[in-house]
């Protein structure tokens, strides 16, 4: 497969370049990190999720938000990693299928935060007691993003095994 | 022990949950993979045959 302009351009960047000279501590390092800021996002905005489905009730939910910065920070770690990861080997995610399921979920997973917070579904949580029954509304916005999140996790995990047939 | 129960019984639930997440995830996989070695991609905007 010819290599397309935007990668062309990728390979040319100064970040690119970077990545690739210094690999063999740059990728294991970005990699960590990368587990580390998902198992943040997942110990979190999980939990979180997990509370709202009715799981260790007794704890307020507003108690449990509170840790939500955490899984913010853990994204933006994320967030920056995977660009490194991206720039690094552009070709084997852009023609990766399993990348392009994870950025879907990820996708989803965005509007389901807007969904959360856009509408009054988190102003009701918050007025809820430790004991309370959350609405459904929100039962089924936690649910979406716990799904959504496990399923970016096992696609990250099966970005390996379904790399292109091709190296640029 | 009720507390003990419910706690296996929620496990034992969220671990089937991890599976069937899991399972729709190999199977969409596993469909995009087949509907380009048939030669009939369903969103190719999206997930393009990579030859």
């Amino acid at each position: 497969m010819e290599m397309a302009a935007w990668e062309t351009f990728i390979r040319s960047t100064a970040l690119h370049v970077f990545i690739r000279t210094y690999e063999p501590w740059v990728w294991p390092a970005c990699e960590t990190l990368h587990y580390l800021g998902l198992s943040i996002l997942l110990g979190t905005v999980g939990l979180f999720d997990l509370r709202v489905l009715g799981l260790a009730k007794g704890i307020p939910i507003e108690s449990i938000h509170r840790l939500i910065p955490w899984g913010i920070g853990g994204y933006v770690v994320n967030i920056l990693t995977g660009i490194i990861f991206f720039v690094g080997h552009p070709d084997q995610y852009f023609y990766n299928n399993a990348f392009r399921l994870k950025a879907l979920f990820m996708v989803v997973a965005g509007l389901n935060v807007l969904a959360f917070y856009g509408t009054s579904a988190f102003r009701e949580l918050k007025t809820l007691g430790p004991d309370a029954e959350p609405p459904l509304r929100a039962k089924v916005i936690a649910g979406t993003s716990l799904s959504m999140w496990v399923a970016v996790l096992i696609c990250g995990r099966l970005l390996t095994f379904y790399r292109p047939p091709f190296f640029h | 022990m009720n507390d003990r129960f419910g706690t296996t019984v929620e496990l034992v639930v969220f671990a089937a949950f991890i599976a069937a997440v899991f399972i729709v995830v190999m199977t969409s996989l596993t469909f995009l993979s087949n509907q380009c070695s048939q030669g009939t991609p369903v969103l190719p905007a999206i997930f393009p045959c990579f030859q």
